[in-house]
């Protein structure tokens, strides 16, 4: 699923490893995300949108 | 933040104690088989599987008794993918052996060894498996 993690973490000045610390899960899960090769749980989606204070369909693009 | 930290600093300490039983559990059961078989002192080699199962059950306990999933879930996603993709090779092995065997006995064009019997008989032992573990996970679900 199309996203913009990358940029909103630069924006943050966040590495992948401190958003994955952050959420709890594995920085390699973060970089599959970001390389569009994982679709993260609903659970997980709620927390990065959390983590960065939006929607989670201001983060994630299904089409 | 830490709450989270904690999670993946939690799931490191498990899995790092995980993989030490089961390691220690094979290092230390192939020095007893192989002191054993070298000596020829039979306790050797029975005290040998004995801590290599303890091993196997240490990895097993710990995580059982771990406070976090010891894999995230993109971790545990490809195992349930591998585990799928093994499943199909097993299924497509017994799908075509069992029919494929049986003609060949029938027909008496080849006398099928005892050996591929048994593979066949414990391919068509995991397909029941599954198909229980399948029931068990839908009433679980339902």
């Amino acid at each position: 699923m199309n996203n913009d993690l990358p940029e909103r973490r630069d924006e943050r000045g966040m590495s992948q490893a401190d958003l994955a610390a952050a959420v709890g899960v594995s920085r390699q899960t973060i970089n599959a995300i970001e390389r569009d090769r994982y679709d993260p749980s609903l659970e997980l989606a709620f927390d990065l949108a959390a983590e960065f204070d939006c929607r989670i369909e201001d983060m994630f693009d299904p089409n | 933040m830490n709450e989270t930290r904690n999670v993946l600093e939690t799931r490191e300490k498990y899995r790092s104690r995980m993989n030490s039983a089961l390691g220690a559990g094979i290092v230390l059961g192939a020095v007893g088989l192989l002191a054993g078989t070298l000596l020829d002192r039979d306790p050797l080699v029975v005290l040998g599987v004995g801590v290599y199962w303890l091993g196997v059950l240490g990895y097993v306990g710990i995580k059982w008794r771990a406070p976090v999933e010891v894999r995230d879930e993109r971790e545990a996603r490809i195992n349930r993918e591998a585990a799928e993709l093994t499943l199909d090779v097993l299924a497509a092995l017994l799908i075509v052996a069992a029919p494929g065997l049986t003609v060949l006995t029938v027909t008496g064009a080849w006398t099928v060894p005892e050996f591929y019997w048994g593979m066949v008989t414990m391919l068509a032992v995991v397909a029941m498996i599954v198909g229980a573990a399948n029931w068990y996970t839908e009433r679980k679900r339902s």
